[in-house]
């Protein structure tokens, strides 16, 4: 149960994008995407949310194709939290993040149970307080909070015995270094509680933090085998991925990346 | 006004405060004009002897149909306004700067000019229609970059196919014959004035239908304005979406614009209005537009027919003396919304 990828092949014009990935997922596990600028993170994200169809290789949820299922019921089993998020002018906080609940209640309008599931939303974000605020007046760190209140909304009552994928396009990329370090652990206790979340990162030490599995990707195809970040994030295979050479330092038990020289 | 949260109240009163100025508005257009009517022969005509009074007439055939045309009008280009609005995600996005009222009258200009025997109204409409659907189309198309629509490229991409409108409507004018000539200028010009009850039932027809199916996508609009890319992520149809806005819209404002020419600025300023008083909820926005178009197009028109009587005012001239202000006070607002 969860998510696997297989033979995953996409090209856009003539450029191939991603070549041959493949991955599993198991629901209760958290997966960090890394790799360079450009190595096709953001794509591979996007085929695996639904929103773009591999050319070759297949995306499935629970076993069931993913481009085999309709946009609403994927979307109470799958959320998204994209890199850039446009501004909903003038509605409020609570408004975006009831949005969650669009294809939960079908054609009928918002309940007293949706409101709910936002507001439960908002408070594990620690956004309560933010409820009548409209979200042009937030932070760029607030409002990303916002909308991933309103991707758990979105997963809040999945269908039964389905894996809730949560899928997080640079989630750290708007906040400060805490916010950083209280998204990822937010996105680990998620997974905990039988999520499967896949984060896009940039940070080699918070993946090493974080991570139950890590993907490595460069120029579109697996620079090594997925696994856990001890077994992908060894100097050797980064150098080659980043072409910086870098140092593992194990402090406290944790691995910390450094670079071995100055640029 | 940020920090405010939308008063309930408000939101619910708007639209019917706004018909009911329509209505009071609409009663006292009735009574004006080059024939007055007084109160007291308003309800005498519900005598049979006084149905037959030259103010009867004047009443029945003339103003009613105009005054009802002038509200439906209002409410098409104004309803129209908030979908096109809510489908760019910009509040300059309206009929007149994406250039779907020109591609209407360059449409209607085709329908007028081509050999296709005697010229009827549903004709022009038809024709309008498609020229408003196909310009729409064609300035969504064009405003894309990467999958998301560019306020900068869909305003270009509006001033463009308005050039390329008038190119169409220039050309038809010159292969046009005298007396095609002279039903296109009367069209062009804008007015209401030649309202009939067949082409208020017509208008009705079109205006009714394609709002209503702006109205049946509202909630949709709603999440819409979180992007087309979170729109898909929660299950939304985006493509469907864009199409039955774009085909709503467009048969509100080409159905208008047959009837009246072209009339700027009412599909800008209205919804934007509106925002400001309710808040963006599609579902009181559509309908609140539609009463605020109605209210200010029939008063418009009253004055068009009043101000300088005997001679009329065209209304187009009217509307965009109030829309220009309008939108240079809408591109020097400091707090800018979208833009």
């Amino acid at each position: 149960m969860g998510l696997s990828a297989g033979g995953v092949c996409l090209k856009l014009g003539r450029k191939t994008i991603l070549s041959e990935v493949g991955l599993q997922l198991q629901a209760g596990q958290l997966l960090a995407l890394l790799g360079p600028n450009g190595a096709g993170k953001s794509t591979l994200l996007r085929v695996l949310s639904g929103s773009l169809a591999p050319h070759q290789g297949s995306v499935r949820l629970d076993g069931e194709l993913i481009e085999g299922l309709d946009p609403r019921t994927l979307a109470m089993r799958r959320a998204v939290l994209p890199q850039q998020l446009p501004v909903a002018y003038g509605f409020t906080c609570l408004d975006v993040v009831m949005m969650g609940r669009v294809p939960h209640r079908g054609g009928a309008s918002a309940g007293p149970v949706d409101r709910g599931f936002a507001l439960d939303a908002l408070s594990t974000l620690g956004m309560a307080s933010f409820a009548q605020r409209r979200v042009e007046t937030l932070s760029g760190g607030e409002h990303q909070r916002v909308h991933l209140a309103r991707a758990l909304c979105q997963l809040s009552s999945p269908p039964q015995g389905k894996t809730p994928l949560l899928l997080l396009d640079e989630p750290t990329s708007a906040l400060d270094l805490a916010g950083q370090h209280r998204v990822l652990d937010l996105a680990r206790s998620l997974a905990r509680k039988g999520l499967a979340v896949v984060a896009v990162l940039h940070d080699l030490n918070l993946a090493a933090r974080y991570a139950d599995r890590v993907l490595l990707l460069k120029g579109g195809r697996l620079a090594c085998p997925v696994g856990a970040p001890e077994q992908v994030l060894r100097p050797e295979v980064l150098e080659s991925v980043y072409g910086l050479a870098l140092e593992r330092h194990e402090l406290a038990g944790r691995s910390v990346f450094t670079p071995r020289v100055s640029l | 006004m940020n920090a405010v949260p939308h008063q309930l109240g408000r939101e619910r009163l708007l639209t019917p405060l706004l018909v009911l100025g329509t209505l009071g508005l609409a009663l006292v257009a009735a009574t004006q004009g080059a024939v007055q009517i007084s109160l007291a022969e308003l309800l005498a005509m519900a005598s049979p002897e006084g149905r037959e009074s030259v103010a009867a007439q004047v009443l029945w055939q003339i103003r009613l149909p105009r005054i009802a045309l002038a509200i439906l009008v209002g409410a098409g280009l104004a309803g129209a306004g908030a979908g096109f609005q809510g489908l760019f995600r910009n509040p300059l996005a309206s009929p007149s700067l994406l250039g779907v009222s020109a591609g209407a009258s360059a449409g209607a200009a085709v329908a007028i000019v081509l050999p296709l025997g005697e010229l009827l109204p549903g004709r022009v409409a038809l024709f309008a229609f498609l020229g408003a659907l196909g310009t729409s189309a064609l300035v969504l198309r064009l405003g894309r970059v990467q999958g998301r629509s560019d306020t900068a490229r869909v305003l270009l991409a509006g001033v463009a196919l308005t050039s390329a409108a008038s190119a169409v409507v220039g050309t038809l004018t010159l292969l046009a014959t005298d007396s095609q000539l002279r039903s296109y200028t009367f069209w062009i010009l804008g007015s209401l004035g030649g309202a009939s009850w067949g082409s208020v039932l017509g208008v009705a027809t079109g205006v009714g239908a394609g709002l209503g199916l702006l109205f049946l996508q509202a909630a949709s609009l709603d999440v819409f304005s979180l992007g087309e890319e979170v729109a898909g992520h929660v299950g939304l149809r985006v493509q469907r979406l864009t199409l039955l806005v774009l085909v709503g819209a467009s048969l509100a404002v080409g159905v208008s614009v047959a009837v009246s020419g072209m009339i700027g600025f009412v599909g800008l300023a209205v919804p934007h209005l509106v925002r400001l008083m309710i808040g963006p909820s599609h579902r009181r926005l559509i309908p609140a537009s539609c009463a605020l178009g109605s209210l200010l197009l029939l008063a418009a028109d009253t004055l068009a027919r009043l101000v300088a009587a005997p001679t009329e005012v065209p209304i187009g001239i009217l509307t965009t003396a109030l829309g220009v202000p309008f939108f240079v006070w809408l591109l020097r607002r400091r707090r800018s919304q979208w833009v």
